[in-house]
C-alpha cells in the first residue's frame, strides 16, 4: 500500500511541474524584450546628447537598429509562440533542474568568496561543500580531496605565473 | 615549398612538444562526459597562452582534434558523447561495443579521423591561399556582405527554428557592442558602470557558455556507464572496406559542406551518416552496429573541421564557436587572419597547416595504446570531475585581463549556456554574432562613411546577399520538412 503523504508529493511535483506561471514561461521572451529596450534607449541616448562627438549618430544609431530589431523579432516570435501554443518555459521535470540550481547558487557563493578569502581556501570551501552535497562522500574522503585538489592547483597556477587572489591564505 | 618549410619547423623538438601536449590535453579533457571540443579549447584557452605565438596556436589546433578523437573514444566504449557530433558515432560505434567489437569500432574511427584529417589539411594548404588572394579583393562592402551572409547562414543552421537563432545573433551583437565604442570612443550599454566600459571578452564568454554550461547541463543528465574490454583491435577485410568507402565519401562531401559558415562537424556527421543509410541496401544495420556509420560520422566530423579552417585563415570569418576562439588566439598576438595572413604571418601559417599531418599522426599513434587510460578517465564520478570542471572554468576566465568581472561575466554567461540549453534555445549564432557583429558594424560604418551608393556598384556584396536569402529559403523548406534539428 503506498504511503498517503508520498502521494501527495507526487501530485504536487506534477502541479509545479506543468503549471509554470505565465512570467516564468515567457522569461526569455521579457528578457530578450528588455535589452532591446535597453540598446534602444542607451542608442538615442548616445545619438540625443553626444552629438559634439564625431561619430555619435553611427555609434548610437547601431544599437538602436539591433535594439529595433530585437523587439520586432521577440513580438513576432512572441506572437507566433502563442498562436501554436507552444510554451516557452515548459523546460523539464523538478529533478532536472534543481540539481543544476544548486551548483549555480554554489558557484556564485564561491565566485563572492574568492576574492576576501583567496584561491586557496576557497575552492577547498567550495570543493568540500560540492563533493557533500553532490557526491554525498565521507568527511575524511571529502576533506582529502578538497584540500589536495586547492593545494595541488595552486601550486600549479603558480608555476604557470598565474596571479589568483591571495586573501587570507597566501600559498604558495 | 611553403608547407615543407612549414613541415621543418613543426618537427622540431619544441613544436613536436607543442603538438604532443596539444593532442595529449584535448584528448584527455575531451573524453571527460560532458566537455565537447568547443568547451575544450575555451577552457584551455586561458593556460596556453604563456605559450609563444606558433606555439600557442599549434596546441589550440592540437586541443581541438585532440577532443574530437577523445569525444568518439567514449562514445564508442561507455556511450558518453563529449559533444554533439559523437552523438553520430555513439549510435553504432557503442552498438559495436555491446557486440564485442569494441576495437573494430575504435580502430576505424581512428583511421578514418586520419584520413580526413590528412586530406583536409591537404585541401586546407591548396585552397586557403587561394580564398586569401581573392578576399584581398574585398573592401567594406564585400566584408559587410559576407558578414551578413556568415550570420545569416549560422542562424539558418542552427536548429529548428530560424526566428529564435535570429534573436540569440541580434542578442549577441548587442552584447558585442557593450563598453567603449572603437571608432567614437564613446561609452555604450554600460549605464554607468565603470566596469562594463571594459566590454565582454570573448573567452570568458565562451567559456561560460560552453564549459559552466556544459557542465550544468550534465548534472541533470543521467547516463547508464559500463566499463569494457577492447578486444582484437583491427577491423577484419569487409569491415576494412566497407569503412574506407564511408570515409571517402564523408570526407569528399563534408570538405565542401565545411567551407558554408554555420556548417560545424555536428551538421557535416549527421548528413554524412544519413546519406550512408540511405545509399546502403541495408539500412537495417545502421543503429546496431554497422562500422560505415562510425567511420563515415568521424570522417565528416574531422573533415567538416579542416574546411572551417579554410574561411577562418583566408577570409577571417569564424564558422562556428571553435573557429571564434582560434580568431581569438590570432588576435591576442595582434595577428589578423584575412586576406594578408599568408603573405605576413607565412611560416606561422604553415607552421600551423603542417602541424595537422603532425597532430594526426600523434593522435594515431597516442589514441589506440592508451585506450585503458582514456576509459578510466571517462568513468570518473561525475560529482567529483564537476567541481574541478568548474574551478578551472572560473580560473581561466580569471586570467584572460586578471578581474574579477570576468570571472562574473563567465558565471552569467554559465547560467545562460545552461538555461538556453534546456530551453532549446541554439548557442552557436550568439558566439559567431558577438564575434562577427563588431566586423559588420565596422564594414557598415566605412560604406555609410565613403558612400552608401557604394553598394549599388559592388556585385560582391549583391552576390552574398543572393547567398543569405537561399540559405534563408532553404532553411525554411528544410524546417518544414522537420529534417533540419538541433
Amino acid at each position: 500500500m503506498q504511503n498517503p503523504v508520498t502521494e501527495l508529493l507526487v501530485e504536487d511535483n506534477l502541479e509545479r511541474t506543468y503549471s509554470v506561471p505565465i512570467l516564468a514561461s515567457h522569461v526569455d521572451t521579457f528578457l530578450l524584450l528588455l535589452v532591446g529596450i535597453a540598446g534602444v534607449a542607451d542608442g538615442l541616448r548616445v545619438i540625443l546628447t553626444k552629438t559634439d562627438t564625431v561619430g555619435s549618430s553611427s555609434a548610437g544609431g547601431w544599437i538602436v537598429l539591433l535594439g529595433g530589431l530585437l523587439i520586432a523579432v521577440t513580438c513576432v516570435h512572441a506572437v507566433k509562440e502563442v498562436r501554436s501554443g507552444q510554451n516557452a518555459g515548459a523546460v523539464a521535470a523538478d529533478d532536472e533542474v534543481r540539481q543544476p540550481v544548486v551548483a549555480l547558487a554554489m558557484l556564485l557563493v564561491y565566485i563572492a568568496l574568492i576574492d576576501p578569502l583567496g584561491y586557496t581556501l576557497s575552492t577547498a570551501l567550495f570543493m568540500a561543500v560540492y563533493l557533500r552535497v553532490f557526491g554525498k562522500y565521507g568527511v575524511l574522503k571529502v576533506a582529502t580531496i578538497s584540500i589536495a585538489f586547492a593545494l595541488a592547483s595552486s601550486w600549479l597556477w603558480s608555476i604557470m605565473d598565474m596571479m589568483l587572489p591571495q586573501g587570507i591564505l597566501p600559498w604558495p | 615549398m611553403d608547407l615543407l618549410n612549414g613541415l621543418m619547423t613543426v618537427l622540431t623538438p619544441a613544436y613536436l612538444g607543442y603538438s604532443f601536449i596539444g593532442c595529449l590535453l584535448g584528448t584527455l579533457v575531451g573524453v571527460l562526459p560532458g566537455v565537447g571540443a568547443a568547451s575544450a579549447v575555451a577552457i584551455l584557452f586561458p593556460f596556453v597562452t604563456v605559450l609563444p605565438p606558433a606555439g600557442m596556436i599549434i596546441t589550440m589546433a592540437a586541443i581541438y582534434y585532440g577532443a574530437q578523437y577523445g569525444g568518439s573514444t567514449t562514445a564508442i566504449l561507455v556511450n558518453v558523447p563529449g559533444e554533439v557530433s559523437s552523438m553520430v558515432t555513439a549510435m553504432d560505434g557503442y552498438e559495436m561495443t555491446k557486440k564485442g567489437k569494441a576495437g573494430p569500432a575504435l580502430a576505424m574511427a581512428a583511421i578514418s579521423s586520419f584520413i580526413a584529417g590528412i586530406v583536409g589539411a591537404i585541401m586546407v594548404s591548396v585552397v586557403g591561399p587561394s580564398v586569401a588572394r581573392l578576399a584581398l579583393l574585398f573592401g567594406p562592402a564585400e566584408y559587410l556582405g559576407l558578414g551578413i551572409f556568415s550570420l545569416t547562414a549560422i542562424a539558418a543552421l542552427a536548429g529548428s527554428s530560424l526566428t529564435r537563432a535570429i534573436l540569440v545573433t541580434l542578442f549577441g551583437m548587442i552584447m558585442a557592442s557593450v563598453g567603449f565604442d572603437d571608432s567614437s570612443g564613446l561609452p555604450r550599454l554600460t549605464f554607468g558602470t565603470t566596469a562594463l566600459l571594459q566590454g565582454f571578452d570573448l573567452v570568458p564568454v565562451m567559456i561560460g557558455l560552453f564549459g559552466i554550461g556544459e557542465v550544468l547541463a550534465s548534472l541533470g543528465e543521467q547516463s547508464s556507464r559500463i566499463t569494457t574490454k577492447v578486444g582484437k583491435l583491427m577491423p577484419d577485410r569487409d569491415e576494412m572496406r566497407a569503412g574506407l568507402g564511408a570515409t571517402g565519401r564523408a570526407t569528399g562531401i563534408c570538405l565542401m559542406l565545411g567551407l558554408l559558415p554555420g556548417m560545424m562537424p555536428s551538421i557535416g556527421s549527421f548528413v554524412s551518416y544519413s546519406i550512408e543509410r540511405y545509399r546502403s541496401r541495408t539500412p537495417q544495420r545502421f543503429c546496431r552496429g554497422a562500422i560505415e556509420g562510425v567511420a563515415a560520422s568521424e570522417a565528416a566530423n574531422n573533415a567538416t573541421a579542416m574546411a572551417n579552417l579554410i574561411p577562418l585563415l583566408g577570409l577571417g570569418i569564424p564558422t562556428g564557436p571553435t573557429m571564434a576562439l582560434m580568431l581569438a588566439a590570432f588576435t591576442m598576438y595582434g595577428i589578423v587572419p584575412g586576406p594578408l595572413l599568408f603573405t605576413q604571418q607565412g611560416p606561422l601559417v604553415w607552421a600551423l597547416i603542417a602541424s595537422f599531418f603532425v597532430g594526426n599522426v600523434i593522435l594515431l599513434i597516442l589514441n589506440l595504446p592508451l585506450v585503458g587510460l582514456w576509459i578510466r578517465l571517462a568513468t570518473i564520478p561525475y560529482p567529483i570531475l564537476a567541481p574541478i570542471i568548474l574551478v578551472i572554468c572560473l580560473v581561466g576566465a580569471y586570467s584572460t585581463r586578471n578581474t574579477m568581472f570576468d570571472v562574473w561575466t563567465c558565471a552569467l554567461f554559465g547560467m545562460l549556456g545552461w538555461s538556453m540549453r534546456a530551453r532549446g534555445w541554439p548557442l552557436a549564432p550568439l558566439v559567431i554574432a558577438f564575434v562577427l557583429g563588431p566586423m559588420i558594424e565596422r564594414a557598415g560604418r566605412q560604406v555609410i562613411a565613403i558612400s552608401p551608393d557604394l553598394l549599388l556598384h559592388r556585385p560582391a556584396f549583391w552576390f552574398f546577399m543572393a547567398l543569405a536569402l537561399i540559405v534563408i529559403w532553404v532553411s525554411y523548406r528544410f524546417t518544414i520538412r522537420g529534417e533540419l534539428t538541433d
